[in-house]
């Protein structure tokens, strides 16, 4: 107690320089914080950690519900949205390097307009098995509930659910790229 | 059911209003949040789970952006003082709202119970689509088999949206130039 009391009697007489002092190094260390924080470096430890637990976990039901969905609720659109979801997860955790997210967003890029070829390109390719109906389903169509049956559908809802997954997942990314650009 | 749909119909006009009057702009973006969930609801007692699926995915997402937006730009709403424009398009807006309403009463009453249908294309739709098409779930085989065309606009449609998205927020091309 007794040095509590004389510690504060010191403290009375030069309170002003001491809290100069003190808040000096402290206030350059929040400043330097936020600059990185900016910067895209990421979220805490914590974050990190669990994203790299859960994010998996959420790609594989998003593929889940594609290749399901012609036989439970979901299907292409729901499913790619998940899957979006997990990688927008990965992106806001873990920040990533700006030219590394350029690269991404080329390959994505890539990825839709693929998606969407394909989708047509199925739907053309009744022409070729006789029938000349567009968006035929020429496949042999199966056993109904069986995980491989109704023709045509599962290649839809697979080319679907990539297509949604890549163009939703590339506006995220321009979002945050052209937002650093503009910094520069 | 009627009494739980009309009930959450009250939650989301509710958070509707919230969202046009709030001052911070971070709750009027989770009160959108709030009719969007509150449509999740709705989809499910009206057994639309796929409709509830995607809301809830697409919901969440688009949540997401609009926070990050929100903690980029500003949190505070900038307000406009109300000229003669301003005055001529609310007294536009009312007048239509009237005139809807007054049509909507009239037609309600020549309309089908919720659910039920008296076309004749719906009924040739749910009778053996599980044979036609050989998918269990109706809607995959109603979107992707019957209305195949219907699906590859949605596709092009979002190609198209990503498109005007990469252009108009370019910055480097714009700089060039």
């Amino acid at each position: 107690m007794r040095r509590l009391l004389r510690f504060a009697r010191n403290d009375k007489g030069n309170n002003e320089a001491l809290i100069k002092k003190r808040n000096q190094p402290t206030l350059k260390f929040r400043l330097a914080k936020r600059e990185t924080t900016n910067d895209m470096k990421g979220m805490t430890i914590i974050v990190k950690k669990t994203t790299q637990l859960i994010a998996g976990m959420i790609f594989i039901y998003g593929v889940y519900v594609i290749v399901h969905g012609h036989l439970t609720p979901g299907g292409g659109f729901a499913g790619g949205v998940v899957i979006a979801g997990s990688l927008i997860l990965i992106t806001l955790a873990n920040g990533g390097d700006f030219l590394k997210l350029i690269k991404e967003e080329s390959g994505t890029t890539i990825v839709e307009s693929l998606a969407t070829i394909l989708v047509i390109t199925i739907a053309v390719s009744g022409f070729l098995f006789g029938t000349k109906i567009f968006f035929n389903n020429f496949l042999p169509k199966g056993i109904v509930g069986h995980l491989i049956s109704a023709g045509v559908l599962p290649l839809y809802n697979i080319f679907v659910g990539t297509e949604v997954a890549a163009s939703i997942f590339i506006i995220f990314l321009s979002l945050v790229i052209f937002k650093e650009e503009s910094k520069e | 059911m009627d009494l739980a749909i009309s009930i959450i119909a009250g939650f989301m006009i509710f958070g509707a209003l919230y969202a046009i009057h709030a001052r911070d702009l971070l709750s009027s973006v989770i009160a959108c949040g709030l009719v969007g969930y509150s449509l999740v609801i709705c989809f499910l007692l009206l057994k639309a789970p796929d409709l509830a699926i995607v809301q809830i995915v697409v919901d969440t997402i688009t949540l997401i952006i609009m926070v990050a937006v929100v903690l980029d730009s500003s949190r505070e709403e900038s307000y406009l003082k109300l000229d003669t424009q301003g005055y001529v398009a609310a007294v536009t807006g009312i007048m239509l709202i009237v005139i809807l309403l007054y049509f909507y009463a009239i037609s309600i009453k020549s309309l089908d119970v919720l659910g039920t249908s008296s076309l004749r294309m719906a009924k040739h739709y749910i009778e053996g689509a599980a044979q036609k098409t050989g998918s269990a779930n109706l809607v995959t085989g109603v979107v992707f088999d019957f209305r195949g065309y219907d699906t590859m606009g949605e596709a092009v449609v979002l190609v198209t949206a990503v498109l005007g998205v990469l252009t108009i927020l370019r910055i480097k091309g714009k700089k060039q130039e």
